[in-house]
């Protein structure tokens, strides 16, 4: 120990030492946190090389972290914000729903703690709706959001999804166009490939799938993971299986076990008619996620292998989550008057479906399930008109021009029927296990 | 904000998601799960009889869709109905397979479990389904000596990443303490049958407990019952630590606001301070056996501010964006151990000083030989005075011999240590604030707590010092210049070195619990 006390420079270059390592002190911290912000900090949250394991984990202890907060101050909006979005991320991770009932909560009781200036509350409240197809609601909240800020491309999105939603496909182009100029990231740019490809533009919707990833770098794993499934799915309908399987098998390098990209590597595999592959991706992805869509495949798999009753089984999983809907009061009669109508069962109860979907939200998807319910009770005049409707567009979904082209050939407008069967054949005629036989003939009838 | 990014597969997650939320809820509604209907719950309960027994509980909850197609598996013949045949076929089945998937290990080693009874049950669900309950009870003999000790890991090997509740609950016999671990030790949901209804809190995914337990009926708590996030849980004073925590995220920031938020934070730094911890018996001991003026108060009070406030950002950064390679709890651990250790070594440095010192001061008292002790860098010629009276009288009194003061090496320690251990409500503050990017107010915010905590740091060692001082003027003066108080004045440099040291041991063992 040095004595300062006795010379009185001694006391001052002590005094100068202590100064300065204080100071120093406070310097090194700034120069670590800024260090820290431009390594990981510049587009949070960030730190791309994190696996979605990791992402996972870091999720859980935020979620954790801003539980206890929002616990501790029952004012404290802000962080059931936060929650709100971290909640509706784990439910697209995990497929625990019950998660948007959490975020349903949160973001409910922050619009109910400040309804004014609330503008994540809205936007998260904006995209509960979306996900519960409350497409009014969903527009209205959106619409709120924008007028507190017209200058962030969050709101114009949300919108647009609306928009889509309910088939008002060129309201949806004029948001997307001025959300580009915002911000020309993944949320925005996949929205505008989504809709090139409802407008029939399949090459700018792969171009614009392709930019979306460019650009995503950064975002959660899962985003990444869901966007090249999407372009995937786009390969699989204008029938490049190889381009296909590939973006799949991107996405579940990036995310393993993603239930989005094993169903679509499944439905790959089906149509290359690796059968077996097609079951175990099929099972990997119901164990996950047991959406009907999934469930319905695997079934139709089983059923093509001549595995009725393993068919049947998956079969009645789909109704017992349909009668989940209906006691839920949950409006996917789209989802499920499609279901009746290519297994050509309940005809009745899939064009009274069919219709209250189209009569909710008239879009392509709607007119094709009307039409294909309609050719299924045998009323072909009808069905030819929303036929007509589903590809007017030019959406390249083989389904469309599978149903209009049988529409047409009911009608006995072999040309009309033949022009339909072209347009399946330049796209992916395989698209369903069940129906490829009769696609392929249809395609191959020139 | 780039909320967008987070609301982008709509289309893909839509459908499964509108199962469950029940936008518009039809009259008949039927009760959702509420786990969600997909939900696969799982709850582990052991009992530690103190007999050398360990019984498992293991029930599993399962919600309307997996019901269903557990269903298919346990109606055999595919009547829609499960006959006893077929409740006894799953129960023995499930029995074997399940408690396979419960693995218990004891000091490293497996232990077997046989199953005791099960039982299922069929209740009533949404959308006309039903959801399957499934108990079984198992146990095992604990390994012999047990009593003097083990440590137990039990892990939930069975179902995949299903949604739902998991956890482990242990729960020691009356002959039986708890020594360690971080299991849990009280159901909250009545064995998988009322879930807590709170939306805005996760259901705990926990499929892996560690529990340490020896005989004997003192059980030291151990992580127990709290669920919190570590950084919070730390925190004694919670409402206080929302209310600061929620300075930073007022929407609209005005100058106004900022002032009061500096005030209150530094408030609170203050009143955090007053608290257990952070020292202020060791700036105490240390600025009093140290003859500290004023101004080694104040340089305390600044280093300790700047060491606090560096701690909480490189931490606060570190839980932000070095999560995955550092977590916080295991940084947080080190610089409580690190305090612990600069203390210790602070209170050694001194002890071996002063006792130098008063070694030094015995022999010259003794042999009226010159001063000699180490800190005197001048020749103090001959003088009779008592270094006892000199240390009472700080430097004003002109005397030639002038008493040591501290040096700064030791308040460079004492200051670091003081503040390296962020205070879990700063911390809270700096992580708040960047999660919604308002990082450099939240550093501001942080800032002025540090100020707040030094500044009590600072008042008390002021307070030491000016005591000091009063006491040294003052008649008491007479009264401490018996030979008693003499003597009493010349060991307690010594008392309190060793007291620095007991401190900084204390620190640092309490941070290795």
């Amino acid at each position: 120990m040095t004595s300062i006390g006795e010379a009185r420079t001694g006391r001052r270059s002590a005094t100068w030492a202590l100064a300065l390592w204080s100071a120093a002190l406070l310097a090194a911290g700034l120069a670590v946190m800024a260090a820290l912000y431009a390594l990981f900090g510049a587009d949070r949250p960030a730190v791309a090389t994190r696996t979605a394991v990791e992402e996972a984990a870091a999720r859980e202890e935020r979620i954790a972290f801003f539980e206890a907060r929002a616990a501790a101050d029952p004012l404290d909006y802000l962080s059931l914000n936060v929650l709100a979005t971290q909640y509706m991320q784990r439910a697209r991770e995990t497929g625990d729903v019950a998660d948007y009932r959490r975020a349903e909560a949160a973001a409910a009781t922050s619009l109910e703690l400040a309804p004014q200036d609330n503008y994540a509350g809205l936007i998260n409240m904006a995209s509960v709706r979306l996900v519960q197809h409350d497409f009014a609601a969903a527009a209205l909240r959106g619409r709120e959001a924008m007028a507190l800020k017209p200058n962030e491309a969050a709101p114009y999105g949300l919108l647009a999804d609306a928009m889509v939603g309910v088939g008002q496909y060129d309201k949806a182009s004029d948001l997307l166009a001025s959300a580009v100029e915002v911000e020309a990231g993944l949320p925005v740019l996949s929205r505008l490939a989504h809709l090139a490809f409802l407008r029939g533009d399949e090459f700018n919707a792969v171009d614009f799938w392709r930019q979306a990833i460019d650009r995503g770098e950064g975002l959660p794993q899962e985003n990444l993971a869901w966007a090249h499934v999407q372009l995937g799915e786009t390969y699989f309908a204008v029938g490049e299986l190889s381009k296909a399987a590939r973006e799949h098998e991107t996405a579940l390098e990036r995310y393993p076990e993603y239930a989005p990209g094993l169903a679509g590597l499944g439905r790959v595999r089906a149509a290359q008619l690796r059968f077996d592959d097609a079951i175990d991706l099929y099972l990997r992805a119901v164990a996950r996620l047991p959406r009907p869509q999934y469930v319905s495949a695997l079934g139709d798999v089983y059923a093509v292998l001549g595995r009725q009753a393993e068919a049947e089984e998956q079969y009645a999983l789909v109704e017992a989550i349909a009668g989940l809907y209906r006691s839920n009061g949950i409006n996917t009669d789209l989802e499920i008057a499609a279901y009746y109508a290519d297994h050509d069962i309940e005809p009745e109860l899939a064009l009274e479906m069919a219709r209250a979907a189209y009569e909710a939200a008239p879009g392509v998807y709607a007119a094709d399930a009307l039409a294909w319910a309609l050719y299924r009770n045998g009323r072909y005049e009808e069905a030819a008109t929303y036929s007509a409707e589903a590809t007017a567009l030019g959406t390249p979904e083989p389904s469309f021009y599978y149903h209009a082209a049988l529409v047409s050939e009911a009608l006995g407008d072999t040309r009309t029927a033949l022009e339909y069967s072209r347009r399946l054949g330049e796209l992916n005629p395989r698209f369903s296990p069940l129906h490829a036989q009769r696609a392929l003939q249809l395609a191959e009838a020139q | 904000m780039r909320t967008l990014k987070g609301l982008l597969p709509l289309l893909c997650g839509a459908v499964v998601a509108a199962v469950l939320i029940g936008a518009t809820q039809p009259p008949e509604r039927a009760e959702a799960h509420p786990l969600g209907n997909f939900s696969v719950n799982r709850l582990v309960i052991v009992d530690l009889d103190g007999q050398g027994l360990i019984t498992l509980r293991y029930v599993v909850d399962m919600a309307e869709i997996p019901t269903f197609q557990k269903l298919n598996e346990i109606d055999i013949n595919g009547d829609g109905f499960v006959s006893a045949t077929e409740e006894t076929a799953y129960l023995g089945a499930a029995a074997e397979e399940l408690i396979d998937g419960l693995v218990l290990e004891i000091d490293g080693l497996r232990l077997a479990l046989t199953a005791e009874a099960t039982e299922m049950e069929l209740l009533e669900g949404q959308g006309g389904l039903q959801t399957l309950r499934t108990v079984i009870d198992a146990r095992g003999a604990l390994p012999d000596g047990w009593q003097a000790g083990v440590a137990a890991t039990l892990r939930d090997e069975n179902y995949g990443g299903e949604p739902g509740w998991r956890q482990v609950v242990v729960r020691p016999g009356a002959e039986v303490g708890l020594t360690g671990g971080d299991a849990v030790t009280v159901d909250v949901t009545a064995e998988l049958t009322a879930y807590p209804e709170n939306l805005l809190k996760s259901p705990p995914r926990t499929s892996e407990a560690n529990f340490a337990f020896s005989a004997g009926s003192m059980t030291a708590a151990p992580a127990a019952i709290s669920q919190e996030a570590p950084t919070v849980s730390r925190d004694a004073a919670g409402k206080t630590l929302g209310r600061f925590a929620s300075i930073v995220s007022r929407e609209n920031v005005t100058p106004g606001l900022v002032l009061l938020g500096l005030l209150l934070a530094a408030g609170w730094g203050a009143m955090h301070a007053l608290g257990p911890g952070h020292g202020k018996t060791v700036v105490a001991a240390y600025l009093v056996g140290e003859h500290g003026r004023p101004r080694h108060a104040v340089y305390l009070g600044l280093i300790v501010t700047a060491t606090h406030t560096l701690s909480v950002f490189v931490l606060g950064a570190i839980a932000i964006f070095a999560a995955n390679v550092l977590s916080a709890d295991d940084v947080y651990y080190w610089l409580s151990l690190a305090s612990g250790v600069l203390v210790a070594l602070l209170g050694g440095c001194l002890l071996v000083t002063r006792l130098r010192r008063l070694r030094a001061r015995r022999h010259e008292a003794v042999a009226q030989q010159p001063d000699d002790h180490e800190h005197d860098h001048h020749s103090h010629g001959n003088h009779g005075h008592d270094h006892a009276h000199d240390i009472l009288h700080g430097d004003d009194h002109g005397h030639a011999h002038v008493p040591p003061a501290p040096g700064w090496r030791g308040l460079v320690a004492l200051g670091v240590s003081g503040g390296l251990v962020p205070c879990p409500t700063a911390l809270v503050v700096m992580l708040g604030a960047i999660a919604i990017d308002r990082t450099i107010y939240g550093m501001v915010l942080v800032t002025a707590f540090s100020v707040g905590l030094a500044g009590v740091l600072t008042a008390i060692g002021l307070l030491m010092v000016y005591g000091q001082h009063m006491l040294a003027g003052s008649r008491a003066r007479s009264l401490l210049d018996t030979k008693l108080a003499r003597g009493m004045m010349t060991v307690s440099p010594v008392l309190s070195a060793v007291a620095i040291l007991g401190l900084g041991l204390v620190l640092a063992s309490r941070a290795t619990l």
